[in-house]
């Protein structure tokens, strides 16, 4: 995420982009835009030969007409580097040849789009970030550790949970004292949705079978005026081969009358392995950084209005 | 406790009831790493030209394999 953060949380560049109907989207799941950028040069995969299917910054006109570019191989310039996106935006406002009205920024409401549209049924939304945690390497050693760009980076995803999955993760007819399992099924899809690998790029992706220890409990510690405050803990361990993730968790939720008003719930562990695109090498004249090395991962429940 | 664990624990990044705030802290986004959503993003590519057309601005679109806010 580091990369996106300094991209778009420049001042400037958001001052910029609000002039604009600021889209993000999945290139693999809109072919009728892929069309539109078809001719542009892309970013070809060393080692396979495979030419990238077009992740970039564009700016068009309401008719697909383009007014500039940032591919995947950097034609048009670098769409993480705030400058070059300042710069793209300005020169296609001048092609424009219009000034438009700018739109009003909101903390989060890129954030509250998103969650609307993708969570639009879950009872609670969790967000999941992941990042290394602090570690020591040897004196004079380079390795991606020792990059401060990617001891920074850290990874976000979402975890959208029906009621009835509420439910089971803080149920709701329990006193004071009182102890409870968070049923293991839904541990499970905790475990699988949440609790990865995607601190600096793609996740291992563990499925049910990969999960080899998966435990949640829950307690009531406070009651007071309608408002319990409990606390959760358990442990996880996915293993799918040569990747694995294994750790402690600790957690806290809030209900106030019949809702869930807070949630978190934290791991930390060690994780080992990598998938390619996972941003922890072999490539990019590094030493891969496969572990095993700790990791942690917050899930927090994000307010939505 | 496993090994792995123990290995934290002596490396002294065990997740106790004591250090939970402080990890909670360290690995949950800070108020400033989040400022990139604050642009009002729409998050669907469909429909954006409509919208671009009837407010007349230009679009601005960012692409990536999964989704750039989340799921990639």
């Amino acid at each position: 995420m580091k990369n996106r953060q300094e991209a778009w949380a420049d001042p400037k560049v958001q001052a910029a982009a609000a002039r604009f109907i600021p889209v993000a989207d999945d290139i693999d799941t809109i072919p009728d835009f892929r069309q539109l950028i078809a001719h542009l040069p892309q970013w070809k995969d060393p080692g396979s030969g495979a030419v990238a299917n077009g992740q970039g910054v564009y700016v068009l006109t309401p008719k697909g007409e383009l007014l500039g570019w940032m591919t995947s191989n950097g034609d048009g310039g670098n769409h993480h580097d705030p400058k070059d996106v300042l710069r793209v935006l300005e020169t296609a406002l001048k092609k424009w040849g219009k000034e438009p009205a700018p739109e009003t920024l909101t903390p989060g409401e890129g954030e509250r789009r998103f969650l609307a549209e993708r969570y639009a049924s879950a009872a609670l939304v969790l967000r999941v970030s992941s990042r290394d945690l602090p570690r020591k390497e040897a004196r004079g050693a380079k390795t991606k550790w020792t990059d401060a760009s990617y001891r920074d980076d850290w990874g976000l995803t979402y975890a959208g949970l029906s009621a009835d999955e509420a439910n089971q993760l803080v149920p709701p007819a329990i006193k004071k004292g009182s102890r409870f399992d968070v049923p293991a099924g839904l541990v499970q899809r905790l475990i699988v949705t949440c609790f990865k690998d995607n601190v600096h790029g793609t996740s291992p992706g563990f499925g049910g079978a990969d999960v080899k220890a998966a435990r949640l409990a829950g307690r009531v510690v406070a009651e007071k005026d309608g408002v319990q405050t409990l606390r959760l803990e358990g442990e996880l361990n996915t293993d799918k081969g040569a990747f694995g993730y294994e750790a402690r968790i600790l957690g806290r939720a809030t209900r106030t009358g019949d809702r869930i008003t807070a949630m978190e719930l934290v791991s930390v562990g060690t994780r080992r392995g990598a998938v390619y695109h996972s941003g922890r090498g072999p490539w990019g004249g590094t030493p891969e950084d496969a572990g095993p090395a700790p990791m942690g991962v917050a899930c927090v429940l994000v307010e939505r209005k | 406790m496993n090994a792995a664990i123990l290995v934290l624990a002596l490396a002294g990044q065990d997740l106790t009831e004591e250090t939970y705030a402080r990890w909670r802290d360290y690995v949950a986004p800070k108020p400033q790493e989040l400022l990139w959503l604050q642009i009002p993003w729409r998050p669907r590519w469909h429909g954006a030209r409509t919208e671009a057309a009837e407010k007349d601005k230009p679009i601005l679109m960012w692409t990536m394999n999964g989704h750039p806010l989340g799921d990639c």
